[in-house]
Parts: structure tokens; C-alpha cells; sequence
């Protein structure tokens, strides 16, 4: 497999193996950071995969730049394009999320936006699968694309603070909040969940490669759910994911 | 047992090296922003280089010690004092139950690393106690400490026991400006030639954004090749401490401890790892220059400090005048001293010598103790007040008017100086002791050449 070997200061490397978004492309770095696992190599320290690349975060005094880029490049020779390593089904996540006025500040804006009502918008977030890229920026957070019609920008103006479990909106990408966050994103609804919760052994509900899957809730299940999250009794809907990409689900 | 927090400072948090291993979950590495310094602390005090320490910024805390306990400040200088004599920096200090380490404004750099023998005991959240402040968890309650916090120290146990030679030459941060050696990459490419002439040519100033999570520089704008709405951006990936994000606007921002994992962003070059503690030290206004170098010098550089670093309690133990004492012996010694009137004992090779000062009434207990080699006393004895126009040195050492050969002095003849005003430092075994002037006026003579031997209660300076 060919890739780049980009540096980054004197501890970390990028090996870029793709240079646009795609979901084939985030499989095949997924699976390199497999790879990279199963073979681990001495003196890498930490593992980070992003769309197109696998951060090594890695130790000088026990592996050098070239040896490591060395390395690596054993490992990517030794690696079937077309075979993506065993990776087992892919999983999805269902997130529910209450669409109510109490949270949902910018639904009406998003709604006027597209000319349409706020129940299609809410139809549409529902309506389409996304895929967990990766995860970056602070703690749990997921980066989630769609196939779905949204296209709506950012908002000219950040909101300075964004409740944990807030779902935002930004084109046809989407949020969940893991922690109380400033963003420039519209703010549809709020999952009664924390998807990211140091209190639990594994603190992370979502993992790259994922899909989540929205469904509507009102305020009674909204209210019900979180009172089960926060006592740590949520049973979180997690499940095969049938079909090979977006538009299959659908 | 450990410390009660009387005042917090400016922004005082509990730092270790860092929460590794869950940047693939987007979590923060964080840690202290100088890890050098971090580790030195700890190796003062006879820790592990990684463990969790007090980070201070620009104001220092003031603790209240409720156990007996082996500390050390290395970093900014924060002018330490315990009871209210003037601790040096990078070097153990005993402190007793009930003694108060008090700390002021940076004189130089921006942070200050306080550790204490054993660590400080807290959960870890996510294999780390470092304090995450944006996301609100780690270190003691994923916030900067208030007055009233009460910190346990960790059951180490054991104090070190040479702590006379545990201490090392302060590192001294500019004030002014600094250069940071770097390694391009890895988005060089997405910069025109004129674009990376003008980052490694132009200096830069740091800006008021400048914070745990990075700084935020302005200066001449960093051209990037042309690329229509693209510019600036790239699919995001990672980052690492150093990363040196160029957005459209051209100006850098330097990523620091408490960065986000992944960003969005060209990075045209990362700090090298032993610089970053250079801009986790400076201060906003500051200037700053970079200049390339290879991957493999800034990794020859990063393994010499690994060998300085893993060195430095040989280098103790082999100086140890007083290696065989323990920790029982040497309070028995303090409490011996000051029964019999003796402020101070020297110690040449294996000769023990004793210092007998005028014991002021004003001794009072519990007196702190600096390390048994330094001699000290009350920067009031009776001597100084005897000639209301003459300060003394409080110990014996090396005379130096400037706080670095490079650096004007503190204070010449006809300077006007206030009281706190720091005139002169005496160095003492590589403890750096700042004399702080204790009277207002204007200075009419300085009565010693710079490094120039001083006794105890020598005059150094005379006010008009």
C-alpha cells in the first residue's frame, strides 16, 4: 500500500494513505492502524487514526525517524489493499434525541432555511445512517457524515457554551455533544445519553467506523432515559449494521 | 497529610506528564505545559520524572504544609519563600507541619512546577492525574485548585535522604525574546517559498491568546500557495504538542499541552520537543524567531536531555556530603541547632563546620529549614538595624548583581528602590537567594564587586 510519511516534530509521524473522505478510505485507515496493532512495532507509544491518516505518536531514544518509517513500511508491504484485514461486521449505534423547543434552538432556522417544516428536517436527521469517521477535538467526539440533504453552514457567530448531549447540525454533518462545548453549529435537539462518561469502564459509546442512527423521542422517554443513563442502567441499542453503505440502509 | 491551599495564585493546577494512550477517543492529552521542569521538580524530591505536581501561572500559590514534607519549585521564579524567607528555586526543601510556602509574581518565565516527595495522591482519571480544565476532569476535581483545597501527599514514604545536594542551577527564561528550533512539516509543502522564508526569517509576537491549549502569535502573514477556498485547510489529522497551525489568516498558533487531538488546519512545522518548554515559559509581548533544523538533530537534542534528566540523581548521590544521614538525624540537627544559637552549619568535603550568629530574639519557631549546607538567618538581625543605611548579605556566597551575566544588574548607584525590590542575589551551593531590600531610597554605593565572595552580615550595599 503506498503512503506518506509526513513529519511531525521529533515524536510523532503521519502515514497518509488516502487524501480525500470517503468511507472506503476511512476502512482502509482503520484498518492499517489494524495492521499496526497486530505488528506492534517498539518505541510507538500511541495510535490515532483520522480520515486519510494514522497518527504514531512514538519514542526517539527507543526508535528513530527512519527506523520507524522503516517499520511502518514493512507493515504496509505486508498489506492486501483488498483485503481489509478481519474487522468482523460493522456496528451501529442508535442515539435517541428529543427534538423539543427546550433544546432545540435552532430548529426553526433550520427549518426556514430549507423551506421546509421542522418535522422533515427532524425526517431527514432520522432518516439517513451516519458513518463515525473518527473521533478528535475533545473527548468522545465524534466526527459524523451522512448522505442526507442538510446544508445548512455554521453559524456566523459561535454559541459560547452548548449543553453536553446537544445534537448539532452543519451541513450534512452532525454532533453529539459529549461534554459542555462552544461550537458554531446549529443545535436541533438533545440526547438524553452521554456518550462520553469517565464514571464507566469504557468512558466511550461511540468508536470510529460506527454508525449512529438517530430516532425521535418526546420528553416523557427523553426524561426516562436520562434518568437511567445517569445511574448508569441505559441499555444503549447497539447492532449489526446490514448493507455496505449509506444509501443500502436507507 | 500534605497541603491546605491558603491563597490559589493566578491559575494553579495539578499537572503530571500527561494522559497518554486515548487521543484516538479525542481525549486531551494535557500535563504540564514545561515537562522539563516537571521533571527536574520531581527529581528534586526524589519522585518519578512524570508524577503530578502543582503547575502555577504568573502568581504563585501560597500552602500551608500539614505534614512534614521534602518540596521543590523549579521553573518561574515566583520568589519562594517559606515563612517568609526566600527559598532558592531547584532545590529540595524541607518543610515542617504547619510551615507556609508563599509565592509572588513571575519575575522571570510564566510557570512553576511545585512538587512534593511522594507525589500528590489523587485518582487517576483515565491513567493520569493532570488536570483537563476545559473538559473538566482529572486532578483535583477536574478544576484550578481555591483557597481552602486540601491536597493529600502520595505514600511514598520515604523523604530522600541527600537532599543538601539536591539541586541544580535554575534554568532562567528570557523576558524579552526566544528562538525556537523546529522541524518543517508536515504541510511545508501547502506554503509558497516566500510563505516559508517568511515564517523562518520574521519574528513573531505572542499574542493575549495564549493559553494551556496554545498561542496564538501575529507578525507577518505566512503566504500559502494558492488553493481558492482551500487555502489554510486540510482534511483534519493529527496534532502534536508544538504542532504549528497556520489557518487561512496566515498567522501561526502554536499547539500546547492542552490541545485538541485532531485539527483542521496546515501545520508548517512542530517545536522541537526540548524548545517547547521555552514558550510554555514566555509571556504574551514576547518575540520569538524559529529556526529549522533536522529530524535528527532535534531527536540527538530530545535523547541528550533523556541522558541529563536520567543522570541527575547520580550526580545528587554522588555529592552528597551528607549521604548516610536520615531524614530523623538531620531534624535532630535543626532542633540542635537552634537550641544552641547556631543559624547555620558549612560543610568543606567531610569537615563540618559550625556557624554561630548572633541568635535574634526574633528566631522564632518553627523556623524553615533550607538545606543543612546553607547558612541563613533573619534578614532583620540586629546588625542591619544597627546602620539603618547599610543591608547586609544574609549569608555566605557569591555576590552577583545581575540575575544572568547577559542581563543589566538590579540595581546601580543612584537606582531608587522600594521596599520588596530585589537588589542583588548571593548565591549559595547553586541556590540562588535573592536579597530583597527591606528599606526605600536611593543607592549611594555598592560595596562588593559582582561575583565576588560575601560573608554573612558583609555589607553590599549603602542607601544615600
Amino acid at each position: 500500500m503506498d503512503a506518506k510519511f509526513l513529519i511531525n516534530g521529533d515524536t510523532a509521524i503521519s502515514v497518509q494513505i488516502a487524501s480525500e473522505i470517503s468511507i472506503e478510505n476511512s476502512r482502509k485507515v482503520n484498518a492499517v492502524k489494524r495492521a499496526l496493532e497486530a505488528n506492534p512495532i517498539n518505541g510507538v507509544t500511541e495510535l490515532l487514526p483520522t480520515y486519510c491518516a494514522v497518527m504514531l505518536h512514538y519514542q526517539p531514544h527507543i526508535i528513530r525517524y527512519d527506523e520507524l518509517v522503516d517499520a511502518c513500511r514493512r507493515v504496509l508491504d505486508g498489506f492486501d489493499e483488498n483485503d481489509l484485514g478481519v474487522q468482523g461486521p460493522e456496528m451501529v449505534i442508535e442515539i435517541p434525541v428529543y427534538y423539543g423547543p427546550e433544546w432545540a434552538i435552532d430548529l426553526p432556522e433550520v427549518a426556514e432555511f430549507h423551506h421546509l417544516s421542522e418535522q422533515e428536517i427532524i425526517d431527514i436527521h432520522t432518516g439517513y445512517p451516519f458513518y463515525t469517521y473518527m473521533l478528535g477535538f475533545s473527548p468522545g467526539h465524534p466526527y459524523l457524515g451522512s448522505e442526507n440533504p442538510l446544508r445548512m453552514p455554521r453559524r456566523a457567530v459561535p454559541r459560547p457554551l452548548v449543553e453536553r448531549g446537544c445534537v448539532v447540525v452543519m451541513n450534512n454533518q452532525s454532533v453529539v455533544e459529549p461534554i459542555d462545548s462552544p461550537i458554531g453549529w446549529n443545535v436541533i435537539g438533545r440526547a438524553p445519553i452521554r456518550i462520553f462518561n469517565i464514571e464507566r469502564e469504557d468512558p466511550f459509546r461511540i468508536k470510529a467506523g460506527m454508525w449512529v442512527q438517530f430516532r425521535q423521542i418526546d420528553r416523557a422517554e427523553y426524561d426516562q432515559i436520562d434518568r437511567l443513563d445517569a445511574a448508569g442502567q441505559y441499555e444503549y441499542k447497539i447492532y449489526e449494521k446490514k448493507g455496505d453503505a449509506y444509501g443500502d440502509h436507507r | 497529610m500534605g497541603i491546605i491551599v491558603e491563597q490559589a495564585g493566578f491559575l494553579t493546577s495539578v499537572q503530571d506528564s500527561g494522559r497518554f494512550g486515548r487521543q484516538q477517543y479525542g481525549v486531551t492529552v494535557s500535563g504540564a505545559m514545561d515537562v522539563r521542569s516537571l521533571a527536574i521538580v520531581n527529581l528534586l524530591v526524589g519522585n518519578d520524572q512524570g508524577v503530578a505536581a502543582l503547575e502555577a501561572t504568573m502568581v504563585g500559590p501560597s500552602l500551608r504544609f500539614t505534614s512534614d514534607s521534602v518540596f521543590a519549585v523549579v521553573g518561574a521564579d515566583m520568589a519562594p519563600r517559606l515563612n517568609d524567607v526566600p527559598v532558592g528555586l531547584s532545590c529540595a526543601v524541607m518543610a515542617g507541619k504547619g510551615d507556609v510556602l508563599t509565592m509572588s509574581l513571575a519575575k522571570y518565565g510564566c510557570r512553576a512546577y511545585i512538587a512534593f516527595a511522594g507525589g500528590i495522591d489523587l485518582p487517576e482519571v483515565m491513567g493520569s492525574k493532570s488536570t483537563y480544565l476545559r473538559g473538566k476532569f482529572g486532578g483535583f476535581e477536574g478544576r484550578a485548585l481555591k483557597k481552602g483545597d486540601a491536597l493529600d501527599f502520595g505514600s511514598s514514604g520515604q523523604l530522600p535522604l541527600d537532599i543538601s545536594t539536591r539541586s541544580r542551577k535554575p534554568e532562567v527564561f528570557s523576558s524579552t525574546e526566544i528562538t525556537l528550533r523546529v522541524v518543517m512539516g508536515p504541510q511545508d509543502t501547502a506554503f509558497t517559498e516566500r510563505g516559508i522564508e517568511t515564517f523562518l526569517s520574521t519574528p513573531y509576537t505572542i499574542t493575549k491568546e495564549c493559553d494551556r491549549m496554545g498561542a496564538r502569535l501575529d507578525g507577518a502573514v505566512i503566504e500559502h500557495i494558492p488553493d481558492g477556498h482551500h487555502s489554510g485547510n486540510i482534511i483534519t489529522d493529527g496534532i502534536a504538542f508544538g504542532s504549528i497551525q497556520v489557518p487561512p489568516s496566515g498567522l501561526p498558533i502554536i499547539m500546547l499541552a492542552e490541545r485538541q487531538t485532531t485539527g483542521g488546519y496546515t501545520k508548517i512545522a512542530t517545536v522541537t520537543s526540548v524548545d517547547v518548554p521555552l514558550i510554555a515559559q514566555a509571556r504574551p509581548g514576547m518575540r520569538i524567531h524559529f529556526q529549522k533544523i533536522t529530524v535528527e538533530e532535534a531527536q540527538n537534542l530530545y535523547i541528550q536531555q533523556l541522558k541529563m534528566l536520567a543522570e541527575l540523581p547520580d550526580s545528587w548521590r554522588e555529592n552528597s556530603a551528607m549521604s548516610g544521614w536520615s531524614v530523623q538525624q538531620i531534624k535532630e540537627l535543626m532542633v540542635a541547632m537552634k537550641a544552641n544559637n547556631v543559624s547555620g552549619i558549612r560543610i568543606n568535603g567531610s569537615q563540618l563546620e559550625l556557624d554561630a550568629a548572633a541568635a535574634s530574639a526574633k528566631m522564632a519557631d518553627p523556623q524553615p529549614m533550607v538545606l543543612a549546607e546553607q547558612t541563613y538567618s533573619e534578614p532583620n538581625t540586629p546588625e542591619v538595624r544597627q546602620n539603618e543605611k547599610l543591608i547586609t548579605s544574609p549569608i555566605i556566597g557569591t555576590f552577583y548583581a545581575a540575575p544572568t551575566p547577559d542581563r543589566p544588574p538590579f540595581v546601580s548607584v543612584g537606582s531608587v528602590v522600594k521596599k520588596g525590590d530585589v537588589l542583588c542575589i548571593v548565591e549559595s551551593m547553586k541556590l540562588m537567594n535573592e536579597v530583597i531590600s527591606d528599606k526605600e531610597g536611593t543607592i549611594a554605593e555598592i560595596l562588593v564587586k559582582n561575583e565576588q565572595d560575601v560573608e554573612f552580615g558583609q555589607p553590599l550595599f549603602r542607601f544615600a
